[in-house]
């Protein structure tokens, strides 16, 4: 999968969010840089807790505050910064040019207000034109989203639509203004495995359509492999590995990608290939100190680890990783403890074809 | 008495009566099978609420007497018209109130053998879990029969299915919503050891102990409140539950769908080695068919309500027949790029199993339906003597399995 070098549609530099709680500051988001190129998918993949969604929100400028705030960091989006934005200047962007799909559809569509109504409101905002033309133009978004007999069910209300209609009128929604990024948070993971084919199935052909790039947030790797391109591995705020989906699914260079990818049932495992992260994910009130990974981590070099945090190492042109095994303070501790830390090629089984 | 003796007694009386038929008696015995369920059936019960013309009609009377009526007959209409718009959901008169069935389960079968692990998947609202909770008698089945080890437990009283109980346990899927938001771990896992009188005291205490040790937990534990866990630690407290009474038979119904993948693991190493230790059955629930693949020894495909296709892991994602299934596994995102499967699209949302269509469940999504699949239920078809689809229009297979037994 070689591609030609690629125009950076967004870039994330640095970013930082915390959330000030009454039980105390949640560092959630710690430092984080993507690299989000045209008409591509990248995949945010992580365990519930790790920041995914957090990071989403805080490209679109929605995090709620208070209490949280992003601290640092920069988005650029066609090289402008929208966090210098101001709000109005922000909400032209949103919805428009940048446009989110939340997990539970059912929580994030109003109940009260028909389905018509509430694809027509991101049209009308945006685009200028009439209520009956913002309807016309609904009820074709509506049928490309795979809605049957959309002319009648655009009056319908969210309630009289089953789960996986209402992720669709959600897309609807989300592509209504023709955007250029799509943020789909979790968008198949509350709904069954054959209505999840058709969901990601469209996002995918629409993408193509429109010539969509997508950040897709999920944490289920098997929806990685089959959608995204390229791949940001998150933990505990950070991001420890991105890179191209055949190099990281065939050989991880980060000892979290490592167990994530060993703890899922893959198609040619067995029982035996099943492989277990120590612990669970830190509570980020007090996260471990440096390297977030490293109580939970088989790699762990005693007296680097948890003092110096590891920069990131480009492995190979976009694909980086952030560990000590690959810094040169993790060699010379290697070096000075004459111990070798590697990671052996792919947890036991190896990808064949 | 011990408990395998009662289990035997209670065999011998309903086989003495003839409520077990030979048939399923000897296949007990020689194929050593903990649970055998015979076209189990369970239907609920949905009210449909009133329509208006009845109220309508008692206006439009009560307003025509109203017109021509003295005060005392205004005052007797005002006091019915009242009464009606009251209580609504009265039954006007004498009618009695219509009701729809909810075929949950529709006559599924299942033998399950001693130390297998066996997989049933389907997606959701196609009745796993009400069939896991019949088969364990936690709901009351509206025909067809479960025996476990030889005994139609439908047919025990109360203080027999008691006893019975200890060896038929479930782990829930909702870890939070099943244990007890009040009582500490040890007071949850204690109390199964109170019910059977099985231990009491700083017997009890000790047994809990091991328990919390057995499923991968610390004794400091024992004094938590559910909300002071984990998720995986919370499925490991529900797990330690079902555990205490040393049950034969659990029925896991999705263990893991709640958790994260890497504690996902953990808690399917953690039943795996259980069953090694302790020689336990289980009834495996799921949705996650990869998972289910490299779990189970044998697989039962659900859709509404009936079993489509039921064979050995091997068979079932091997060689599929069934349209339903092979659409369900195409669907399965597989995590490694290099392998991105042709999927099969089903058209549409699995249909409300209140009064299905007459004819095979899944006509309305099938890629392969034909005119007979509307009118008739499609028949079995062997391809071994374990592996058998419902289906009309699936090639080869077998009418009969005998054929296969040699």
């Amino acid at each position: 999968m070689s591609r030609p070098p690629e125009e950076i549609l967004l870039k994330i530099n640095g970013l930082k969010t915390y959330f000030f709680t009454e039980e105390g500051v949640v560092k959630a988001i710690e430092s984080i840089d993507i690299v989000v190129h045209k008409s591509e998918t990248l995949g945010l993949v992580g365990e519930s807790g790790s920041g995914k969604s957090v990071t989403a929100l805080s490209i679109l400028g929605i995090v709620p505050d208070p209490p949280g705030k992003i601290l640092e960091g920069e988005v650029l989006f066609h090289g402008q910064d929208l966090r210098k934005l101001s709000d109005s200047e922000m909400r032209k962007i949103r919805g428009n040019q940048i446009a989110m799909i939340f997990q539970d559809p059912m929580t994030s569509l109003n109940p009260v207000f028909t389905v018509g109504d509430q694809i027509s409101e991101a049209i009308i905002l945006h685009q200028k034109v009439s209520k009956k033309e913002a309807r016309e133009k609904s009820i074709k978004i509506m049928s490309l989203v795979g809605i049957p007999s959309a002319d009648e069910r655009v009056d319908n209300y969210p309630f009289e639509f089953s789960g996986g209609m209402r992720q669709r009128v959600m897309i609807a929604m989300a592509l209504s203004c023709n955007p250029e990024l799509l943020i789909a948070d979790e968008p198949s993971t509350s709904l069954d495995v054959t209505i999840q084919a058709q969901i990601l199935e469209l996002l995918k052909a629409t993408s193509e359509e429109f010539d969509m790039s997508i950040i897709l947030i999920t944490h289920d790797m098997g929806v990685i492999a089959e959608m995204c391109n390229r791949v940001a591995v998150m933990y505990a705020g950070y991001i420890c590995e991105a890179g191209d989906i055949m190099i990281i699914f065939k050989s991880p260079y980060h000892p979290y990608t490592r167990g994530l990818l060993g703890a899922i049932p893959r198609p040619d495992a067995a029982r035996e290939d099943l492989t277990i992260i120590r612990g669970s994910i830190p509570n980020l009130i007090n996260p471990p100190s440096a390297c977030r990974f490293h109580p939970r981590c088989d790699y762990w070099m005693d007296g680097l680890c948890e003092t110096v945090l590891p920069d990131i190492v480009e492995i190979e042109p976009g694909h980086n990783v952030r560990c000590h095994i690959y810094t040169e303070e993790g060699k010379a501790w290697m070096q000075q403890h004459g111990e070798k830390r590697e990671i052996s090629t792919m947890p036991k089984k190896a990808i064949t074809g | 008495m011990s408990s395998e003796s009662f289990i035997e007694k209670i065999a011998s009386q309903q086989a003495d009566k003839g409520l077990v038929s030979s048939r399923i008696r000897t296949k007990i015995m020689k194929e050593d099978v903990v649970l055998e369920v015979v076209n189990l059936k369970k239907f609920f019960n949905i009210p449909i609420p009133f329509e208006t013309t009845w109220f309508m009609l008692a206006f439009v009377a009560a307003v025509v007497v109203f017109a021509f009526s003295t005060t005392i007959g205004l005052a007797l209409m005002g006091g019915v018209i009242v009464l009606y718009f009251l209580l609504p959901n009265v039954p006007p008169f004498n009618k009695r109130p219509k009701v729809a069935h909810l075929k949950a389960v529709d006559g599924i079968d299942l033998h399950i053998r001693k130390g297998k692990i066996v997989g049933l998947v389907g997606e959701s609202g196609c009745g796993k879990s009400t069939a896991a909770k019949t088969i364990i008698r936690l709901l009351e089945p509206t025909a067809g029969s479960v025996y476990f080890k030889g005994i139609d437990i439908n047919r025990l009283t109360s203080v027999e299915m008691k006893e019975i109980r200890r060896h038929l346990q479930i782990v829930f899927q909702d870890p939070y919503a099943s244990l007890n938001p009040r009582a500490t771990a040890h007071d949850i896992i204690i109390e199964p050891f109170d019910i059977h009188g099985v231990a009491s005291g700083d017997e009890a205490s000790y047994k809990v102990l091991s328990l919390l040790k057995d499923v991968g937990l610390a004794p400091h534990h024992a004094y938590r409140y559910p909300h002071e866990f984990s998720g995986g630690q919370r499925q490991r407290l529900g797990i330690a539950r079902a555990l205490a009474l040393e049950p034969d038979f659990i029925v896991m119904d999705e263990p893991v769908s709640n958790l994260d993948v890497s504690v996902r693991a953990a808690i399917i190493q953690l039943i795996l080695e259980l069953q090694n230790k302790m020689g336990l059955t289980y009834l495996f629930i799921a949705h996650d068919l990869s998972l289910v693949k490299i779990l189970c020894d044998e697989t039962n495909v659900m859709y509404l309500g009936k079993i489509m296709e039921s064979g050995t892991s091997d068979e079932i994602f091997e060689n599929m027949m069934h349209p339903y299934t092979k659409a369900l596994i195409s669907a399965v995102p597989i995590a490694d790029p290099t392998k991105r499967s042709k999927k099969i699209f089903l058209t549409g949302d699995i249909p409300t199993p209140i009064n299905p269509p007459p004819g095979c469940k899944f006509q309305t999504r099938c890629p392969l339906v034909s005119d007979i699949c509307r009118l008739e239920e499609p028949p079995a078809r062997w391809y071994s003597a374990t592996h058998v689809a419902y289906c009309h229009n699936i090639e080869g297979g077998e009418e009969n399995p005998q054929v296969y037994v040699k």
